[in-house]
């Protein structure tokens, strides 16, 4: 069982540092709610497209883009129902199916639903967890939390994976003749064996150290130009605030 | 250098060490064969310090190392001086990648990062694991990660070096290298087995073992396998022309293999032994017998009627390694009696078997555990079942008890074991593996 | 030495509860039937409420919270994580204060899964809505299928935590 998103490549993307990254992230995912034009409105949501596209290729941003696609599609359907006392922008005997005003708010939502979801999936088709976490310690992310969270990113898959195999050893104690598994005690069974496992974790914390010394800050690398990448990903989203 | 002179008894009474006294001294690579559910898995958490801490159970006595008595100090504080390798290699392993599980204990010494780093390449490259190092620990086999917890072990570099069952799940390559590394290791080791492997000779200056509560020295051989009979019967099933693909993931890429099996036939009564290696497919193909794999090709069929995937999960019982994944109610009797056995049936099971009806699962030893699991498998009345390397969780009179009930009542055995003494201790052919393809052993 | 202790016990028990949610919420790869509207359906609210229930409201905030959330990482609906974090981990916070452990009284129960009911139908639609991402209308869609689920997955969970405590008499040892 494999819980991680990320895709191995060479593109910029893929190169640009983790923690401008993550600047970029942010500020992105902030600026999108702060479009004031149909223009900004296309370039926030095709912007993470355009990347997606580069960085992973196209079988992967339509896998992407696909799970989104039936919210956008029932948005559209609710138009009419937007800003009914607006402009009216579609109107079909007398009566007002659309309004430009409720045009407006729907395309700005999928706009901003869009970008939003493109961009946090660029970052992690792009970064691998551990990578993400530790650059989230360089913004002060406390010590104990960033150890938890690598730690979760390994039970998930652990329990994940032991739940597959309770589901099969219960099938085989079925009476012949019956299928299925009892799901109530399969994930019986598999609540008590993680709940066995927290004295057991916590005893492998400790003997691997866990406590002796206090934690210095994260180390790591700057790569060539890194103020330039953290410049350019402030300045790129902040200058879309200007699109008209 | 080691002096130590401890007892100790779990919470449930049951006790583990009686004075049991040792001494090792500096540069000594001990090695200590017991039974399973002797105390070995036990002695290293008492050492180490998860035990009594997390546990619980009754400690004293002292154990000292290099003039301290480390039982006095905190289990962090003991990582310098002595550090283990577990034999479940999933209850040590706690992140996602193979880098962090080396940094965070390397981080906890408080070494600089370029020693961390130096460290980490030299731990890597001694197990083999360099292209692992971004990988993902849910993405290792059982092999690789019982050398990435030896890696860990020799990058903490304690001055005892503590491997329980260190050498299981390895492949034969890897276990020679292993034994090579210890012999040329000048720091005190303590290695625990439930049996001789032929790696150890010249790896270690001394064995002994754990009988009744206490050290004495080992002599080989102790348990003698009484002759076993098969009654055999006439029903039959029958593997022709199988071949099962395997996915193996390792570092990442995923490799697909294929198993053959031209022709296998189990008849009722009778004893199979499957010897092979950790990952030669051993498994996949009791998987695919038992109905939890689809295969590729071919067919299994009893007495001439072929069966899909799903009725075979009714015919063939499949003991899994783990007996905890097979159990899921509260007490030993709610298991007994979800067979929907009769009470003399049950009855009969909990005598046969050593089982206490009101005692609960999740209690029990993982010996214990393993009996249970027999034991309802038992009831079940499937007249086909495989042992997952039962031989390597009970005692060898445990074993030999659970082969003898299931022969005795028809049910026809294959029993998987990588411990050529078992299997020739057992009656019937044996097969092996060999390049993807089942056969006799040679 | 005593506050050390707890340290590395108060993790392990946070991110192993993390990851049974996790779990639980993505589906194990076969309990997973997906909404027409984006999302699953999922057993997630009975893990948030055992958790809530066993081991009280503020292990139960961060890991019905956090498990929920890490579940649209890896799922793939990374813009609904912190909203999820919010509604689950409130949840959480409000039945662990509600029912005690050993509380055998049916109108605790009750309240306890109305709470979730409340909470994760109402927090989504105000959360969604406020936050701008969806449509009024189109969030008002997924109210039936939050209140099915969340009931279902409450009354799932209150049977979980006895059915838990029956066969692993040592639950209650283990404390934040």
């Amino acid at each position: 069982m494999n819980i991680s998103s990320y895709i191995y490549g060479t593109s910029f993307y893929h190169k640009l540092d983790v923690r401008a990254k993550l600047i970029f992230t942010l500020l992105y995912a902030v600026v999108t709610f702060f479009m004031s034009s149909y223009t900004g409105l296309a370039a926030v949501f095709f912007i993470p497209l355009l990347i997606m596209l580069i960085a992973v290729g196209g079988k992967e941003t339509i896998h992407c883009y696909s799970r989104l696609l039936p919210l956008f599609l029932i948005m559209c359907f609710f138009i009419p129902l937007q800003e009914r006392t607006g402009t009216p922008l579609w109107v079909i005997r007398g009566f007002t199916v659309a309004t430009r005003e409720g045009l407006w708010t729907v395309l700005r939502i999928i706009s901003r639903l869009g970008s939003v979801s493109g961009i946090l999936m660029l970052l992690l088709l792009t970064q691998r967890n551990e990578e993400i976490i530790k650059g989230l310690r360089a913004f002060h992310l406390p010590y104990n939390a960033a150890l938890a969270s690598s730690m979760i990113l390994r039970f998930i898959p652990y329990l994940g994976t032991l739940f597959a195999e309770i589901r099969s050893s219960m099938s085989l104690r079925l009476k012949e003749g019956k299928r299925g598994y009892p799901i109530l005690p399969s994930i019986t069974a598999l609540i008590i064996a993680a709940v066995k496992m927290v004295p057991e974790t916590a005893a492998a914390l400790e003997e691997r150290g866990f406590g002796r010394e206090k934690m210095k800050s994260v180390h790591m690398k700057r790569p060539r130009y890194y103020f330039v990448q953290c410049l350019l990903c402030i300045i790129i989203p902040l200058s879309l605030l200007f699109l008209r | 250098m080691i002096s130590a002179d401890i007892s100790f008894s779990y919470d449930d009474e049951k006790e583990i060490f009686s004075s049991f006294s040792l001494s090792v001294e500096k540069g000594e690579h001990l090695l200590i064969i017991a039974p399973p559910e002797s105390g070995k898995t036990t002695l290293g958490r008492i050492i180490t310090g998860s035990i009594p801490k997390y546990r619980g159970g009754r400690l004293s006595g002292s154990f000292f190392i290099d003039g301290s008595d480390i039982l006095a100090l905190d289990i962090h504080q003991r990582m310098k001086i002595a550090a283990r390798v577990s034999q479940n290699t999933d209850e040590m392993l706690l992140f996602s990648s193979v880098e962090e599980e080396l940094s965070f204990p390397l981080e906890n010494l408080g070494l600089s990062y370029s020693e961390i780093e130096s460290r980490t390449e030299y731990a890597l490259s001694l197990f083999g694991l360099e292209r692992y190092r971004k990988v993902s620990t849910a993405e290792l086999s059982g092999g690789e990660k019982r050398r990435l917890l030896l890696a860990v072990l020799f990058a903490i570099d304690p001055e005892v070096y503590i491997l329980d069952e260190a050498f299981d799940e390895l492949s034969p390559w890897w276990r020679k290298q292993l034994a090579e590394l210890i012999r040329h290791l000048d720091r005190t080791v303590i290695a625990l087995g439930s049996h001789m492997l032929s790696e150890y000779d010249g790896t270690f200056d001394r064995a002994i073992t754990i009988d009744e509560c206490k050290a004495l020295s080992y002599e080989e051989s102790s348990f003698v396998f009484p002759a076993i009979d098969m009654h055999e019967g006439k029903d039959v099933l029958r593997v022709e022309n199988v071949v099962i693909e395997r996915e193996h993931r390792s570092s990442g890429d995923l490799t697909s293999f294929e198993l053959s099996v031209p022709w296998f036939e189990l008849k009722e009564g009778e004893c199979v032994t499957l010897l092979g290696d950790n990952g030669s497919g051993k498994s996949s193909f009791s998987r695919m017998m038992s109905g939890l794999l689809k295969e590729k090709t071919g067919t299994v069929s009893i007495n001439g009627k072929a069966l899909s995937q799903k009725e075979r999960r009714g015919k063939v019982a499949f003991l899994m390694q783990n007996p905890f994944e097979e159990l899921f109610l509260p007490t030993v009797i709610d298991e007994l009696e979800s067979t929907e056995a009769s009470q003399t049936a049950i009855e009969e099971a909990l005598s046969l078997f050593s089982l206490v009806p009101d005692a609960y699962v999740q209690e029990l030893s993982y010996g214990k555990a393993k009996l249970l699991q027999a034991a309802v498998f038992y009831l079940l009345d499937r007249r086909f079942a495989v042992f997952d390397e039962m031989d390597s969780a009970l005692s060898s009179s445990d074993f030999i008890k659970a082969v003898r009930a299931y022969l005795d009542k028809g049910i026809a055995l294959l029993v998987i074991t990588h411990d050529l003494g078992v299997a020739s201790a057992l009656p019937g052919r044996k097969l092996m593996i060999e390049e993807g393809v089942l056969c006799e052993y040679k | 030495m005593e506050k050390n202790n707890r340290t590395a016990l108060r993790i392990s028990l946070v991110v192993i509860m993390t990851a049974i949610v996790a779990v639980f919420t993505y589906g194990f790869g076969v309990l997973r039937l997906p909404s027409p509207v984006g999302g699953y359906i999922s057993l997630c609210d009975a893990a948030v409420t055992f958790v809530a229930y066993a081991f009280g409201p503020f292990t139960g905030f961060i890991a019905g919270g956090l498990g929920a959330a890490f579940a649209d990482l890896i799922g793939g609906f990374p813009q609904w994580a912190l909203i999820s974090f919010i509604v689950h981990g409130v949840e959480a916070l409000l039945m662990g204060l509600v029912i005690r452990k050993n509380s055998t009284s049916m109108g605790l129960k009750i309240i306890a899964a109305l709470i979730a009911i409340v909470v994760v139908a109402g927090g989504y639609l105000l959360l969604t809505t406020l936050s701008g991402l969806t449509v009024f209308q189109e969030a008002l869609l997924e109210v039936p299928g939050n209140i099915l689920q969340s009931g279902v997955g409450a009354v799932i969970g209150l049977v979980l935590y006895s059915a838990v405590r029956k066969g692993y008499r040592n639950l209650d040892d283990i404390r934040w």
